[in-house]
């Protein structure tokens, strides 16, 4: 279990974090989702001990984190932002050199090799390689050590939707018995891989929970579609005969057919309640569906300033 | 100040990894040779052009010589990883800030002192022609050991305060540069003032006498200047 409990960070007059808390259960994919600047790396860096926060504790299996502390980082695998590198380098060379440093056998470079198939390019000069396979290669030693607690700071940016997949893909294999922190920008990744998402902007939590959860808060209104031939105005006659109708426009007129979007109040769904009444008017009816809000609405309402 | 407990195996597979980015590199191969060039010139020319079988000579171009040629060594050692953003996959492993600046230093010192061991073969050739005073010139390289050790503190400090190597190179320089003058100048000044500089201590190494105080002077200075960049590597930049 990870507690984070009001961590404040600024950077000369740069309020960089400001009172951030929360928890991160053990075995959870937590997403930290937020625009460029808003501070996860940050975030992420102080959940690390690479940086000191101003106030606050971060604290990891009832021991607090700070730069100097070994037992913290034995149990914490991390990729960082922009996934450096040493260049001059082979993948091997590398792969040695972190898992003498953490004392593991090299049972383990095998294994992270097979798991991230790095076997063509063990020997290959890092700086020659691809960005995928340099994203693998980071990948290979943040997990080296079979670490409970996996950081990733945006390790899909700036890969190609194959590359993507793959490293999402690596995430996923990884993820059994294992607490992982992501942070990303990219709002599909978020749905396809994680359990509990923190929303920040601007060095403050604005939203958390799952992704259920976060959909309603922003989803304040159902949202249907309604399009057919009809012999009348709806935007008049629907409300009288429907209740909970908040909101009724046009979207659009062509060939005769119309189509109204209806906004009805919380959770009330009137979809069954409109087929009724088009079988019971006779109206020829050719749309009728209800329109989900995504992940990406959700996070333009939370952090747009 | 608190005890901290170093762990010599990580330091020595840190100083590895050092020694590793050094040798695939280029960049240690070309000014080892400069230097091993430049420094051959002022060992072959009183032997050849004066018949006088001395490194006399050497050992005096010597700290000139590592103005420039330590730098180049060291600049790289905190810059490129700053540069680079390498320098938070060490900071995040399991080792303690210490023991990667004492790898660090370690390795540099050990790339210049395999520069200077490939120079023992001016005494061992010396050795055919003539006869040379083999205690001074032990002395003498006991010496050059300590401004080793000396210089490449400044340089490993330097590397720590930027992340562009031209500036640790210059800053590393600079520093150096002013022991070197006031030990050449200083005296003009005031003999305490010229006391502060290398030439005072160096000088008695080159004539052969090994005193307390010297070795006092560059061992005191090597830990100032490492504490210094110990200090830098744990201030946030």
């Amino acid at each position: 279990m990870i507690q984070i409990k009001n961590i404040t960070k600024t950077f000369g007059k740069i309020v960089a974090l400001n009172n951030v808390s929360f928890d991160i259960k053990d075995n959870q994919i937590l997403a930290l989702l937020g625009p460029n600047g808003a501070g996860k790396s940050t975030l992420m860096r102080i959940i690390t001990g690479y940086l000191l926060q101003d106030n606050g504790t971060v604290i990891i299996d009832d021991e607090p984190v700070s730069p100097e502390k070994i037992r913290t980082k034995e149990i914490i695998g991390y990729l960082p932002e922009n996934n450096p590198l040493y260049e001059d380098m082979t993948v091997y060379e590398y792969l040695s050199f972190i898992s003498e440093i953490r004392n593991v056998p090299t049972q383990n470079i095998k294994d992270v090799v097979e798991l991230c198939r790095l076997k063509d390019v063990i020997s290959r000069n890092i700086s020659e390689l691809s960005k995928g396979y340099r994203q693998r290669v980071g990948f290979a030693a943040a997990i080296l050590h079979n670490p409970k607690i996996l950081i990733l700071d945006e390790p899909t940016a700036g890969l190609d939707p194959n590359q993507a997949a793959e490293v999402r893909e690596l995430i996923k294999e990884y993820k059994k018995d294992k607490t992982i922190i992501l942070s990303t920008h990219i709002l599909s990744e978020v749905e396809e891989v994680a359990d509990y998402v923190v929303i920040i902007h601007k060095g403050t939590i604005v939203a958390q929970g799952n992704i259920e959860d976060l959909y309603k808060l922003v989803l304040k209104h159902n949202v249907i579609h309604f399009a057919g031939k009809f012999d009348r105005d709806l935007t008049k006659y629907l409300p009288m005969v429907i209740q909970g109708i908040y909101n009724i426009k046009v979207v659009s007129e062509e060939n005769e057919i119309t189509e109204y979007e209806i906004e009805t109040e919380g959770d009330i769904d009137i979809r069954k309640d409109l087929f009724k009444l088009a079988v019971k008017e006779n109206w020829e009816v050719v749309e009728l569906h209800r329109v989900f809000v995504s992940l990406q609405d959700v996070f333009r309402e939370l952090t747009s300033s | 100040m608190k005890k901290i407990k170093l762990d010599y195996k990580k330091i020595v597979v840190l100083l590895k990894k050092e020694l590793n980015l050094y040798f695939n590199s280029p960049v240690a191969y070309i000014v080892i040779s400069i230097f091993l060039l430049l420094l051959g010139f002022f060992y072959a020319r009183p032997l050849f052009v004066q018949n006088y079988a001395t490194l006399r000579h050497v050992f005096d171009v010597i700290p000139l010589f590592f103005l420039f040629f330590i730098p180049a060594i060291t600049m790289r050692l905190y810059s490129e990883e700053y540069k680079s953003g390498t320098i938070e996959i060490i900071f995040t492993l399991p080792v303690k800030k210490i023991e990667v600046l004492l790898a660090k230093y370690l390795s540099a010192v050990t790339i210049v002192l395999i520069s200077i061991i490939l120079t023992l073969l001016y005494p061992l050739t010396l050795l055919l022609f003539g006869k040379f005073d083999i205690g001074q010139t032990i002395a003498g390289y006991i010496g050059v050991v300590l401004l080793i050790l000396f210089f490449s503190s400044i340089g490993v400090f330097s590397s720590s305060l930027t992340k562009n190597q031209i500036v640790s190179f210059v800053i590393s320089f600079s520093i150096m540069f002013i022991f070197f003058l006031l030990g050449k100048l200083g005296i003009f000044v005031s003999p305490t003032v010229a006391y502060i500089g290398i030439d005072p201590h160096y000088d008695n190494f080159v004539r052969g006498i090994v005193d307390a105080r010297d070795i006092v002077y560059f061992l005191s200075l090597t830990g100032f200047f490492l504490y210094l960049a110990y200090l830098s590597t744990t201030t946030e930049k």
